[in-house]
């Protein structure tokens, strides 16, 4: 089976200041994710996660640059044009942001956020738009969803602005969803939920998941496979069961150790 | 949420006051033709009938051509006002664009329209504005509108291009644009509901300029052309005679200020409705 996402030799290097030499960000990562896999993505804060995360959006920040290749679908995306990588964005390929209140706009009504991404892709009919939203709110388990869905981010709760924010990056169905430490900003209850959730949907919809954590807890009850990144590398592509059981790497035996006790405390 | 912006700014009872003196400026503009007791062109008399004190007859008195003040300020506030509005909205649709462009295509975009906007912030606006004039000579009311608005956008969009910068760095313009949103899209569903209010702020402010700048220009000659009244040709019809017909100078003096009094104050009150709203997110 051809793998859905494919990263080969993905370097990403921070521009220095005038005259110093870039900072490596990323150093010569590959993996491959299999549809429908569940991946974890397991690193300390700075390892590299989120910048791994973004630089296969194509959406790094104007400081970093992208190097090497990544397939996806058969389409090479850091050669591919913004246009066609826009369009897989939201429709192939989601994210899913760490803090549901700062990735949710302020000013606009959650379901009107919602349907923005319907909107994005060509829904002309702002009403079926809406229609569609409310519809998918309620699959992620967002009560009285037509109720909710009129509301403002600040009127939610944690929980619930996560849902929603779920419930943009499903919307479409895409083959692939990034979590980018889905669970981190939610108390511990939630955090449960949440999870619980995005397996459900994995599960129902045949959806690649890769889960981006600094939590082996977070990951251990989600994805089948880890990937460990320490200092911009990939230290480690293991079945999660044999992770939690002899981490190879001393590095990963090192971060298993110093992230478990840190548990769920950002 | 601006909706919450409103009713703070109405809560403001300095605010309600600010409305009150512009909400009346703009309705005896657009009924100036109804309410005037004169035609404001009419000389009936320019002997007998000249530069008659306030009475019954002529609450402001009567000019040197023996044409009514009153009718004439009446008239002067629907060209003064009219002029105004259309340079501020054109003033601060040009900046709110330029400004929008600049921040999301950045670039040498960016560049080109930061450096413009620093370049011509250094020139005096009236200078410039009489410069232009004394070269096309004598402008209708049209023209006086496209030039005090494209001379008015620097702020406007010195403001915007700084707020969209912002609120582009934000997460949820970065969610948006993970889910497929264009530049255009970002721009239009969140930047500019973003600054919206701070757009309202300048436009509030321009509106405060504009008004005593087409009254320099038509004092000086340049602006409004007579018989066609406006606040600035009525106070030059008045100098001659600053000393023996008062009223002549007063009446069109107290409305510019109000008015321009009355701006000031609502967008120093609106920025603080503004204030309050970002305290409560």
């Amino acid at each position: 089976m051809n793998p859905l996402l494919s990263v080969e030799g993905l370097h990403v290097d921070a521009a220095g200041a005038r005259g110093a030499a870039p900072r490596p960000v990323l150093r010569d990562v590959s993996f491959a994710l299999q549809p429908g896999a569940t991946v974890g993505l397991l690193g300390a804060s700075g390892s590299g996660k989120t910048s791994l995360a973004l630089a296969v959006l194509g959406l790094l920040p104007p400081a970093l640059t992208a190097r090497g290749r990544v397939f996806f679908e058969g389409l090479e995306l850091l050669a591919a044009s913004r246009g066609a990588r826009r369009l897989l964005r939201g429709r192939r390929l989601s994210m899913v942001f760490q803090e549901p209140l700062t990735a949710l706009n302020p000013r606009m009504r959650v379901g009107a956020q919602v349907a923005e991404v319907a909107r994005a892709h060509g829904e002309r009919e702002s009403r079926r738009a809406m229609r569609d939203a409310v519809v998918m709110m309620a699959r992620v388990g967002l009560a009285e969803a037509d109720v909710q869905a009129y509301r403002f981010p600040h009127e939610l709760s944690g929980g619930e602005r996560q849902r929603v924010l779920i419930a943009m990056a499903l919307l479409l169905d895409p083959a692939l969803l990034i979590a980018d430490e889905p669970t981190s900003a939610l108390d511990v209850t939630v955090q449960a939920q949440v999870l619980a959730l995005l397996r459900a949907q994995q599960r129902e919809r045949g959806m690649a998941l890769l889960l981006v954590s600094h939590d082996l807890g977070v990951i251990a009850t989600t994805c089948e496979r880890t990937l460990v990144l320490h200092d911009g590398s990939i230290v480690e592509d293991v079945p999660t069961r044999q992770l939690l059981a002899a981490p190879e790497h001393s590095q990963a035996r090192a971060l298993v150790a110093a992230v478990r006790p840190v548990g769920r405390s950002a | 949420m601006a909706a919450s912006t409103w009713h703070r700014l109405m809560d403001d009872r300095t605010a309600r006051a600010a409305v009150g003196v512009l909400g009346t400026a703009a309705l005896v503009a657009v009924l100036a033709r109804w309410i005037s007791p004169y035609d404001p062109t009419l000389q009936p008399d320019p002997v007998a009938l000249r530069l008659l004190a306030p009475s019954w007859q002529h609450p402001f008195g009567t000019d040197p051509f023996s044409r009514d003040v009153l009718s004439r300020v009446l008239h002067g506030a629907r060209v003064s006002l009219g002029v105004a509005v259309g340079a501020m909205l054109l003033s601060v649709t040009l900046g709110t664009a330029l400004g929008a462009v600049a921040a999301v295509v950045g670039g040498w975009v960016d560049t080109a329209v930061s450096g413009l906007v620093d370049v011509l912030i250094a020139m005096p606006r009236l200078l410039v504005v009489i410069t232009l004039v004394a070269t096309f000579g004598t402008l209708s009311p049209w023209w006086l509108v496209v030039l005090i608005g494209g001379s008015g956008w620097l702020t406007t969009a010195r403001i915007v291009r700084a707020e969209c910068r912002d609120h582009l760095q934000r997460e949820y313009v970065l969610a948006a644009r993970a889910l497929g949103a264009t530049h255009w899209r970002i721009v239009w569903h969140h930047l500019l509901p973003a600054v919206a209010p701070q757009v309202a702020v300048t436009a509030v402010l321009a509106l405060a300029a504009v008004i005593p700048l087409e009254a320099a220009l038509s004092f000086v000659g340049l602006g409004i052309q007579p018989p066609l009244p406006s606040w600035g040709n009525i106070l030059l019809d008045g100098t001659d005679y600053l000393t023996s017909a008062w009223w002549l100078v007063v009446f069109p003096l107290v409305a510019v200020t109000m008015t321009v009094g009355a701006a000031l104050v609502l967008a120093d009150r609106l920025r603080v409705a503004i204030a309050g709203e970002d305290r409560d997110q």
